[in-house]
């Protein structure tokens, strides 16, 4: 299956990228995902302990199963206001 | 993928322009209006700035902010709400957010705009670079 990745503020300065596409093995989880994507982009472990994830527009869990076509966004605390 | 709509008493402006004042709003049942406006500092920190670019994931941040609203209704008995917030380049000394809040009386409208600033704060995806 195939997931898009969103990376926004902070997390896009490291990535120089604001989208990419992984392929990934069915029932794998976020979890797995992010593990995939540090290793492209180490630097992002940086923020492992505050990062946001969504997918869609709805906050995800770590440990929640991906299916085909979940877009993922990869953000940082948030700072409105 | 979620699709929230606003509650029918709410109203809720993600724009790059800048936030006018908004036009006097009364009715009979609103004892209390509260309005608040976030203005940009010229100083983060101890650091001096020329402005504040706000970026914002707007599709979600229109779902988050919707949900805010639907929980801050079931909260507090208040009547309407109307938030704007501005994305893009904000210089120092302008507003970035206005929210004002109407209810039968004040209690509630000041708990209702302080929560719903507050929840902001942990929830909308919206993120500030401060500009030297």
């Amino acid at each position: 299956m195939t997931v898009t990745i969103h990376f926004w503020a902070h997390l896009k300065d490291i990535t120089k990228a604001e989208s990419i596409s992984r392929n990934l093995e069915v029932n794998s989880s976020i979890s797995d995902l992010l593990t995939l994507v540090y290793e492209q982009y180490p630097k992002l472990t940086e923020w492992d302990k505050s990062i946001l994830i969504a997918n869609g527009t709805e906050y995800a869990q770590r440990g929640d199963l991906l299916q085909d076509g979940d877009i993922i966004s990869l953000m940082p605390p948030v700072q409105g206001g | 993928m979620s699709h929230l709509t606003l509650p029918q008493n709410c109203t809720l402006i993600i724009s790059r322009e800048p936030i006018t004042s908004a036009q006097p709003f009364y009715d009979s049942s609103s004892g209390a209006i509260i309005e608040f406006q976030g203005v940009v500092r010229s100083k983060e920190g101890e650091k001096q700035i020329k402005g504040i670019d706000y970026e914002c994931f707007e599709e979600m941040a229109r779902v988050q902010f919707s949900r805010l609203f639907f929980d801050a209704l079931k909260r507090w008995p208040i009547n309407t709400i109307h938030l704007q917030h501005r994305i893009g380049l904000v210089k120092t000394g302008e507003p970035s957010l206005y929210l004002r809040i109407s209810a039968g009386h004040r209690a509630e409208a000041f708990a209702a705009c302080q929560w719903i600033i507050d929840e902001m704060k942990k929830t909308v995806p919206i993120w500030k670079r401060p500009l030297d």
